[in-house]
């Protein structure tokens, strides 16, 4: 008996010691992104990242793009609580507000990386003048979306605290909240991100109505995908199970769907794309299936395989959820690429050659740093921050 | 040395201070240094209560009454030489390594077709390259610049109103509210917007009003 007390005292140091390196190891990563940062802002100018003349928007603006999406489908836990009453939903509330709040506060970070006058660009929700530009827009939804989980967060905290179950007016407020969330996400925040590139008429592969309804279904896709990575990962650290296999299988159902949505809207998409012969889109699909295949194959084939693994019962255990998510984070990620540079790549006057987009070093690190800044928030809040009951010990 | 009454005290510090908050002038090609402008949000902040900008360049940006520019270039007469573009360089403060400078030139091989980007790394006007004929006599050079847009996405799309359509028809910018967002580059349809990627992070443009004042 003593020994197994030692034992598990022994444990739980190291995981304390593995916990304190990594946190460490992120603390260098974020200094090095800072200092890039830095470089890139005040000492060698915009013009050591990749982006160019005629590519303007690289990387930034791919992690931008994916992050707000993950910021918005993170919401859908809170639907699952509040708006369905899935009570098993519930270990996971506060895990997928703080997810959903951090991702947002990445994508921010990117957009402040791109513009070459971060401290102007802050006041653009405030200061807002061109009220035909939708990045006005955006940008004021993000100050709304970051005061509803903020708020949200709140209630959950409180609720928590008085051991899982708040007052009428919290649970009430948590309810509105919740839903409140999701649909300003989606509805409010990720659709005009669409309408962001859409509205480019100038440029083939984003002007399309399809886009804002496409940005939805990824933006869901994005969300899960990533709740999913994260409860499987604390699950197998901390050795409790959060949710359980039932809830996490739910979960994966829930990926397979917005992952068949997707497919479903990519595949015509493309279609339309190739054969309707436009020069525009044969050149973009040129480009996706030639200098680009690589990501064209992770983004397809990716989600593809996610949707079938996770189509059937059996292949929604913990190893098969956790190898679906992962695809499907790679597979959005190169989606999110493609969109992004490819739709830049094709020159708008013929005869101008290829053009091209290759991220540099410290554009890479401020990416790398921004990741670890929020992975560094993630860890250190969840674990000072209360989190509902966890299901049970294994 | 005459002591300063308490009025003139004042006077000297509000001058003081103003300047130290005001960002450097706005010159007709921009600003270079990276610091001051970065940090220029004090009238940003004061616009944004106050409807008005106490750091924006006068004069120069103001509209001519009564005039209506428009801009034509003869395409029978372009040699190719490339010194618009050089100059323009200059003038907007962009850099003359871009590839493809802010007038791009493109060289077509007859009146219909074009080939690519006419842009030898000479400069031109230096040595041989001072021309006064074609020097390539079979072909056609076009040079592309912005149009200033009737219906301009650019100006659309910005997000701090920067870039505006003057009443006068020129679109013009406003260093003084760019973000260097570059929302404005994705989305002019001839890739007609350069960045200043080395000094002031804005998004420079053809101003045409500005250079005849
Ligand atoms: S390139 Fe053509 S338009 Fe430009 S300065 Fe030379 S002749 Fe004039
Ligand atoms: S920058 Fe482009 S979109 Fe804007 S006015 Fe000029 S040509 Fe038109
Ligand atoms: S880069 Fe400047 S001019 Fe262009 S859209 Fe952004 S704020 Fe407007």
């Amino acid at each position: 008996m003593k020994d197994a007390g030692n034992s598990a005292l022994a444990s739980m140091k190291k995981a304390h010691i593995a916990f304190y390196l990594i946190l460490a190891i992120l603390l260098v990563l974020i200094t090095w992104g800072g200092y890039s940062w830095v470089r890139i802002m005040f000492i060698d100018g915009v013009g050591i990242t990749g982006s160019s003349d005629l590519v303007p928007w690289g990387i930034y603006i791919v992690g931008f793009v994916f992050f707000v999406g993950t910021s918005a489908g993170a919401s859908l836990v809170g639907l699952m609580i509040h708006g369905f009453g899935r009570k098993d939903y519930e270990p996971l509330g506060t895990r997928a507000i703080l997810v959903g709040f951090l991702s947002l506060l990445a994508a921010v970070l990117f957009l402040m990386s791109d513009v070459g006058n971060p401290f102007r660009a802050v006041l653009l929700p405030a200061v807002l003048r061109n009220p035909t530009s939708m990045l006005v827009y955006t940008s004021i939804t993000y100050v709304g979306f970051a005061a509803l989980m903020l708020a949200e967060l709140f209630f959950a905290v409180k609720i928590t605290l008085k051991g899982g179950k708040g007052s009428h007016w919290d649970e009430k407020m948590a309810q509105v909240l919740a839903v409140g969330a999701l649909l300003f996400a989606l509805m409010v925040v990720h659709a005009p991100h669409g309408a962001l590139f859409a509205f480019l008429k100038a440029r083939e592969m984003w002007n399309t109505p399809l886009l804002p309804a496409h940005f939805v279904a990824v933006a869901l896709a994005s969300g899960i995908a990533v709740i999913i990575h994260i409860t499987i990962v604390t699950s197998k650290i901390t050795k409790k199970e959060i949710v359980s296999k039932e809830t996490l299988s739910h979960m994966g159902g829930l990926l397979a769907f917005f992952l068949g949505i997707t497919l479903f809207m990519d595949f015509f998409d493309y279609l339309v794309m190739s054969y309707s012969g436009k020069p525009g889109g044969l050149e973009i699909w040129h480009f996706l299936t030639t200098d680009f295949y690589f990501f064209f194959l992770i983004n397809t084939i990716g989600m593809f395989s996610a949707m079938v693994i996770l189509l059937f019962k059996r292949g929604r255990n913990i190893t098969g959820l956790f190898i679906a998510s992962n695809v499907t984070i790679l597979a959005i990620l190169s989606y999110r690429w493609n969109l992004i540079v490819v739709a830049q790549i094709p020159p708008l006057f013929p005869g101008t050659g290829n053009l091209y987009y290759t991220p540099t070093v410290p554009e890479v690190a401020v990416v790398v740093g921004i990741v670890a800044l929020i992975s560094f928030l993630y860890l250190v809040l969840t674990t000072v921050l209360p989190m509902e009951e966890t299901v049970q010990e294994n | 040395m005459k002591k300063l009454n308490r009025r003139e005290f004042v006077k000297l510090a509000g001058l003081a201070g103003g300047y130290a908050l005001w960002p450097p002038k706005l010159g007709v090609a921009g600003r270079d240094a990276l610091w001051p402008q970065k940090l220029g949000v004090v009238g940003d902040i004061i616009e944004g209560i106050t409807g008005f900008n106490p750091t924006k360049p006068s004069g120069a940006l103001e509209p001519i009454p009564g005039v209506k520019f428009g801009m034509v270039i003869d395409l029978d007469r372009c040699i190719g030489c490339r010194r618009c573009s050089y100059a323009c360089s200059r003038e907007n403060n962009v850099p003359d390594i871009i590839s493809p400078p802010y007038i791009t030139l493109f060289e077509t091989e007859s009146v219909t077709g074009i080939s690519g980007i006419y842009h030898p790394t000479e400069t031109p006007g230096a040595g041989t390259t001072m021309m006064y004929t074609k020097l390539r006599k079979d072909k056609w050079y076009m040079p592309v610049q912005c149009n200033h847009c009737d219906d301009a996405p650019c100006v659309q799309v910005c997000p701090t109103g920067a870039t505006y359509k003057a009443p006068d028809g020129i679109v013009m910018i406003n260093y003084d509210k760019c973000i260097g967002c570059r929302y404005c580059m994705v989305a002019c349809p001839y890739q007609a917007r350069r960045f200043n990627w080395f000094h002031t992070g804005f998004t420079p443009k053809c101003r045409i009003r500005i250079e005849i004042h």
